[in-house]
């Protein structure tokens, strides 16, 4: 990740990899099909939102994050999409 | 599938949509509003059909309320949400554009809820926002200040909570008033901010236009109305801190829990089968002693002759065969309903995903899957929540594997009859664990053929899964009786049109015609009904049938239950002496003289396992593939699959106990 800015900021990641408890700020949606896009920015899943990880399945899927109030579940290819900062 | 006909036309020219979130309780208002009885689920996407009602408004005058499918966004992928764009848009047949959006919003969740609102602002209909679950919102230590909100939005606001119907007046008057002097919202656009680079792209979007397909202007869009949707509820509301309260709670994380999830999940079901059958005994035995004695007095009160044969032997047993089984429906429903009430299906819905995926099908597909077990009907109607169509038919194909209540009553029935009661290890019922066994293999039937359809026939679609789990709460009883009630009432209609045209005709064909004198076998061979199930018996002599569960089998295609009736109506014919014994009885009797084996009992309830035999199951399929050739197939594979299925368990317990 290029970054130009002064302040360190954390490296970025997916949210897929983000453990259980990790609070981190949304930054990018990335080479996401069109349809899961307009359903994930629905839902609030938007640059600078911020998510704490609750659950995840079995084998790590399907992923729960807590954001705007209330717990989504999302799978994990579908999380991968999502770039975000550990906090 | 009530479709309330807009009787009220003339009296009630105005229309009135009511728009919302799945699971901002936009049901429980529209059925609070209209007094009418609909079913009110925890999950989103419930809410598939086109619910219609009447509203009284102060001043005498009326309009017509329409519950539309709860939505994210006027650019939504399912079925579901496609209804509610077209239906704005007027484009839905039979449907004009509605004089008022009663939007509704959850106010435990008001910044995700506002973004639907943010779009409703901007396709210029006249608004009246109702924030329900003002209760919940109050106990979060949430503070909503509506006179702000409204000043904010630049619409009439007003708190309600839907549940216990508080708000209500207010929230008539508001609606008479924008009915009576509509001012249609104004506020296009107001999230965008006058100097942005992409103003002019993002004014091209119409809301309730075509989807852009641009990832950049997808995200600006959303960044920007929720940046303005941000500062309006910073501006409206406080919220004191409540950092004691987890977000997720102890119990939820263990229903959830990698390690107690599904051994929880398991318990959960298989205490429901064992309840259906240890706590319904009781009714069940008191209905079944009713009929029997209704039929005994039929016969000695009624003068001899075909019209008290067709009552005492045709119509009271066939009927009342099938009516012992509303304790059993009565407690499957029950149990559904409470989970489902509860919020625990959508936990099931996450525990189940990955397994899900596995036969190409997602989590979303267990709530139909789930309903399809009371009846397959409302379960494929469910499959509207469902995005993609190739997941939508794939679940549409297999929701009816599932053991439908229709098809209790059978196996009931047949293990009541051939499973000895015993208990293994002392506490788990044996005629139980059979009829554990029957559901779960329709379960293994319908993922081998999920997974073969979804490999060979249905194209490989992007699919996703994306859904808010609602919370974890205490489930509400009236909401629960209502579902139970419903299906109760639905069953019953059933045992009192389909079923009882069926017993009437099964009685004829099996009593006509009359044998000829000094005929020896059984009168009901040489009836019609016999002659038919003689014909076919070369064909179902492999399975273990004879030619009595022939005529069974062949009247129940149009609906499964009534094969129990059959059995009876045949039995009771049959029977030389008077005394009209229970099936079950009849049936162990025929077990001990060697006519009716435990295995091919066995066969015969494999048989109603996979066999299609439901008439309201192939039309509501033809209605929601709107293709022949998937409802045609759906009924030719099953009836293939339950052929062979039978003729293995039936050959090859046979070569076991050789």
């Amino acid at each position: 990740m290029e970054n130009s800015t002064v302040t360190v900021i954390k490296e970025e990641k997916a949210l897929s990899s983000v453990r259980v408890g990790q609070k981190a700020m949304i930054s990018a949606i990335k080479s996401c099909p069109a349809e899961l896009l307009h359903k994930l920015v629905s839902m609030g899943i938007v640059a600078g939102s911020e998510v704490t990880v609750t659950q995840r399945g079995f084998f790590g899927s399907p992923i729960n994050i807590h954001l705007l109030g209330s717990v989504l579940s999302l799978r994990s290819a579908e999380a991968a999409h999502i770039q975000v900062q550990p906090l | 599938m009530t479709d309330i006909t807009t009787t009220f036309d003339d009296n009630c020219p105005k229309s009135i949509a009511l728009v919302g979130n799945p699971n901002c309780g936009k049901t429980t208002l529209f059925n609070g509003l209209t007094g009418s009885r609909y079913k009110v689920a925890n999950y989103p996407g419930v809410t598939v059909e086109r619910k219609e009602g009447s509203l009284s408004l102060p001043h005498g005058s009326c309009a017509r309320i329409v519950d539309l499918p709860g939505t994210y966004a006027l650019v939504g992928s399912s079925v579901d949400e496609k209804i509610v764009t077209q239906f704005l848009r007027g484009e839905l047949a039979g449907n004009s554009k509605p004089d008022l959006i009663v939007a509704v919003v959850d106010a435990t969740n008001l910044e995700r809820n506002l973004f639907l609102i943010s779009e409703l602002i901007d396709t210029g209909y006249p608004i009246v926002l109702a924030i329900n679950m003002m209760d919940a919102a109050e106990r979060a230590g949430i503070k909503i200040y509506a006179e702000l909100l409204s000043r904010a939005l630049d619409l009439p606001v007003v708190p309600i909570t839907a549940r216990s119907k508080s708000g209500f007046p207010s929230l008539l008057q508001a609606i008479t008033k924008a009915l009576e002097t509509p001012s249609p919202s104004s506020k296009r656009l107001g999230w965008i901010a006058q100097e942005h680079p992409l103003r002019r792209a993002i004014e091209d979007q119409s809301p309730l236009g075509p989807a852009s397909s641009d990832p950049h202007i997808i995200t600006t869009i959303g960044s920007l109305r929720y940046a303005w949707i941000r500062s309006v509820v910073r501006k409206t509301t406080s919220q004191s801190s409540n950092d004691d309260i987890p977000v997720v709670s102890p119990l939820d994380r263990l229903l959830t829990s990698r390690i107690w999830g599904l051994p929880i999940m398991l318990g959960i079901f298989g205490l429901i089968f064992q309840a259906i059958f240890l706590w319904a005994q009781l009714p069940m035995e008191i209905i079944s002693g009713a009929v029997d004695s209704l039929s005994a007095w039929a016969t000695s009160a009624l003068p001899p002759g075909i019209l008290t044969s067709l009552i005492a032997e045709g119509i009271i047993p066939g009927v009342g065969n099938v009516i012992v089984f509303v304790p059993q429906i009565a407690i499957l429903f029950f149990c559904i309903g409470f989970l489902e009430d509860s919020g625990y299906l959508s936990r099931a819905a996450f525990l189940l995903d990955n397994f899900m995926r596995k036969v190409g099908l997602q989590g979303r597909a267990f709530i139909p899957l789930l309903s399809s077990f009371a009846c397959a009907v409302p379960g494929i109607l469910s499959t509207r929540s469902i995005p993609t169509r190739s997941d939508r038919l794939a679940t549409i194909m297999i929701a009816p594997l599932m053991s439908c209540s229709a098809r209790l009553p059978v196996y009931a029935v047949l293990i009541a009859a051939f499973i000895p009661p015993t208990l293994v290890g002392g506490f788990v019922s044996l005629q139980g664990l059979v009829l554990l066994g029957m559901y779960l293999l329709g379960v293994v039937g319908a993922c081998v053929v999920a997974w073969a359809l979804k490999k060979c026939l249905l194209w490989k679609e992007s699919c996703f899964y994306v859904m808010e789990m609602p919370p974890l709460r205490k489930p509400i009883l009236r909401i629960i009786l209502r579902g139970v009630y419903d299906s109760v009432a639905s069953f019953l209609k059933n045992a009192t049109t389909i079923i009882l045209a069926c017993s009437i005709i099964v009685w004829f064909l099996a009593s006509y015609p009359k044998p000829e004198a000094g005929y020896q076998g059984n009168p009901v061979q040489a009836s019609y009904a016999g002659q038919l199930g003689t014909a076919i018996e070369p064909a179902i002599k492999p399975l273990g049938f004879n030619w009595e569960i022939g005529i069974a089998i062949l009247s129940s295609f149009p609906a499964r239950e009534v094969f129990v009736t059959t059995l009876s109506t045949i039995y009771n014919i049959g029977d030389d002496d008077d005394e009209h014994t229970g099936l079950v009885k009849t049936l162990q009797e025929r077990n001990q003289s060697g006519l009716f084996s435990t295995l091919t009992a066995l066969s015969l309830m494999v048989f109603y396992v996979f066999a299609c035999m439901c008439m309201s199951t192939l039309a509501v399929c033809k209605r929601e593939t709107d293709s022949w050739g998937w409802t045609l197939g759906m009924f030719g594979y099953m009836t293939a699959l339950a052929y062979v299925a039978s003729f293995a368990v039936f050959q090859v317990g046979s070569l076991i106990l050789k």
